[in-house]
């Protein structure tokens, strides 16, 4: 069924219509979650805090402004960095450029999503948090500066570390 | 963005489509969905509303018309009052004609009977028409028995003819009273001959009540119609000089139009803020009202009517323009230029503003009134422009209607160009009283809003 008439249902309160979108959109808010470090157990309730949220302000969805996949990440991505904290994002400060956290390099054509979800799984989590904004999710440095509360240049620095830890981890043969 | 990057989004979307862990189906989770929609839900809380309303209106009417109805009982008083005057005065017309018709006959049947003797001429001035009869002699023989005692040995039988003469009118006045008390206009309208005739026969029996009590009597008739002429004035002067012309035109319609600033509370980090990227700022706005008021009583009344209000937001961006970098002596320098952008937008809202107002000064040419009331709107619109995700310049439209409710505070300066219209400065305040609707975190469809502008009110 087409996501504009799930929506169209579930703003009359029908819950069919809320499983089938929720399916449809589960796996994605997870991998999400994961990308973000969010542990499976608190994931669970991630994720029903962000389809609740999204549920309950579906009439502030407009289709012509971008697909309901992106308004779900947005909201889900607010909701993962207001619950992680500060501290969390700041608190590591080894420098960790080159450090290999043990995963086998891959060619470019064997290298698959399990293998970036671990590397961004083991990747510190600040580092972890901006690369997966700036590369992942498409916000811009001044954006993710304004939602971390940090400077541009800061979050630059981030995204070229966490760029570098990753390749340094994947596979150098795809740089 | 490198060719990693790509490499990595392709990768990572493809992970959508693997299968979604068993403790997270759906059965499995307490998702919130939205209540069912009532689609006039907003009615439940405006009828009860209106009717209350209503029900307030009725009730100081009927206080205001209860008034009213005192006043006119007054005025019905007045009029019987009046009416016993008018009474009294044909009552002493006729007496009058009486009396005098009374002393006619009394001339003809003295000169009719000049040449019988004393006595007879004396039993004549109480003798009627109907009393030409052949028992005439018994009749006046009777009389002269009855009143012997008390008349004939002081006054003579001129002296009768006298008494007997007042007991008519006396008897006269007790009907006088009676029908003053009794308001029995038939009894002093139908005095006809005959019955005239039996008042003067019953007039022997009043011969022996003591001319004093009479006299005592016709004092308290005398009192009692002093005592009621400065009543029937009193009320005729009030209605004339005291009930104000508005009274009779308690309902009024006021138009008005003036600019007002909203402030929303919750515009940092919001859903909507973030998909807008900007925070946003007040800006000036308009609104335009119509209104129906009627007044509850002297001080206080109430008003309903309909406004359409143009709240209006500007959005601020800093929009990136270029970046330079330059080498000087071995230090690397970037340089960032930008410029900013505002953009206007505007939220639309119908509103239902009731207020119940309270003359707080009043005099011959100016009003300050102040009210408190309600605002139930409806938001109809929220459009402008924005940027997106990738500082793309875009048009946003939310076109869902929502409902609200304001609680209002305002302050009204009226100058009075005449009795019936006026024109004012209207100063309100409205904040929100419960939201009915509400957009959890996404947009604050409660602003708190300050209008200033001007108000043409008009009577009918």
């Amino acid at each position: 069924m087409e996501t504009k008439l799930l929506i169209k249902g579930i703003q009359k309160g029908d819950r069919q219509c809320g499983k089938k979108l929720y399916e449809a959109y589960a796996m994605y808010v997870l991998s999400i979650c994961r990308r973000y470090h969010v542990d499976t157990e608190l994931a669970k309730d991630y994720m029903q805090d962000v389809f609740s949220k999204a549920f309950t302000s579906l009439h502030t969805y407009d289709s012509e402004k971008g697909e309901f996949k992106y308004w779900l990440r947005r909201i889900a991505i607010n909701h993962i960095l207001k619950k992680k904290s500060r501290k969390s994002l700041l608190e590591h400060s080894l420098d960790v450029d080159f450090i290999s956290v043990g995963v086998e390099p891959k060619s470019e054509s064997k290298m698959n999503v399990q293998d970036i979800m671990d590397v961004l799984k083991k990747m510190p989590e600040r580092y972890a948090v901006v690369f997966n904004l700036f590369v992942i999710d498409g916000y811009s440095s001044k954006e993710i500066g304004e939602k971390l509360s940090m400077q541009e240049g800061t979050v630059r620095s981030y995204v070229n570390r966490g760029r570098n830890w990753a390749k340094a981890n994947l596979k150098k043969a795809v740089i | 963005m490198d060719k990693f990057d790509d490499k990595i989004n392709d990768l990572i979307n493809k992970d959508i489509n693997s299968a979604l862990p068993s403790e997270f189906q759906w059965e499995n989770m307490d998702i919130k969905m939205p209540p069912e929609k009532r689609r006039f839900g907003w009615l439940f809380y405006l009828i009860p509303l209106l009717l209350l309303l209503v029900f307030a209106t009725y009730y100081f009417d009927s206080i205001i018309s209860g008034s009213t109805t005192l006043e006119s009982k007054e005025n019905l008083l007045k009029k019987d009052r009046s009416k016993t005057i008018n009474k009294e005065i044909s009552l002493k017309e006729k007496e009058n004609l009486k009396e005098s018709n009374s002393f006619t006959t009394v001339l003809t049947e003295d000169s009719s009977s000049s040449s019988s003797s004393s006595s007879s001429s004396s039993s004549s001035s109480v003798k009627n028409v109907t009393q030409k009869t052949s028992d005439q002699s018994v009749v006046l023989n009777n009389k002269e028995k009855v009143k012997q005692p008390v008349v004939s040995n002081q006054l003579g039988n001129q002296k009768i003819f006298n008494v007997t003469q007042d007991e008519a009118i006396i008897s006269s006045e007790i009907k006088a009273v009676s029908i003053n008390t009794n308001q029995n206009e038939s009894l002093t309208n139908k005095v006809s001959p005959i019955q005239e005739s039996k008042l003067n026969a019953k007039s022997n029996a009043y011969a022996l009540i003591d001319i004093s009590a009479i006299e005592t009597l016709q004092a308290k008739l005398v009192n009692h119609t002093s005592r009621v002429k400065p009543l029937a004035q009193g009320p005729l002067y009030l209605v004339k000089d005291i009930a104000p012309l508005k009274i009779n035109k308690k309902s009024f319609y006021g138009i008005g139009a003036g600019t007002n600033l909203s402030y929303f509370r919750n515009n940092n980090f919001s859903e909507i803020s973030d998909s807008l990227q900007n925070p946003e700022s007040a800006a000036l706005g308009y609104y335009l009202s119509l209104e129906y008021g009627r007044d509850l009583n002297a001080n206080f009344n109430f008003t309903a009517g309909l406004k359409l209000n143009v709240l209006h937001r500007i959005f601020k961006q800093r929009q990136f323009i270029s970046s330079e970098t330059s080498v000087e002596s071995l230090v690397l320098t970037t340089t960032d230029s930008y410029r900013r952008v505002e953009w206007s937008n505007y939220l639309t809202t119908v509103s239902l503003p009731i207020g119940l107002n309270i003359k707080v000064l009043s005099t011959l040419k100016f009003e300050l009134e102040l009210g408190i009331g309600i605002e139930p709107y409806l938001m109809t619109s929220y459009s402008g422009k924005s940027l997106n995700s990738r500082s793309e310049i875009i048009d946003f439209e939310i076109t869902n209607s929502a409902f609200a409710i304001n609680k209002a505070l305002q302050l009204q300066a009226s100058y009075l160009l005449s009795q019936n219209s006026s024109f004012g400065l209207r100063i309100r305040y409205g904040d929100a009283l419960k939201k009915l609707n509400v957009i959890e975190e996404v947009i604050d469809l409660n602003p708190r809003t300050v209008e200033l502008g001007l108000v043409y009110v008009r009577r009918f």
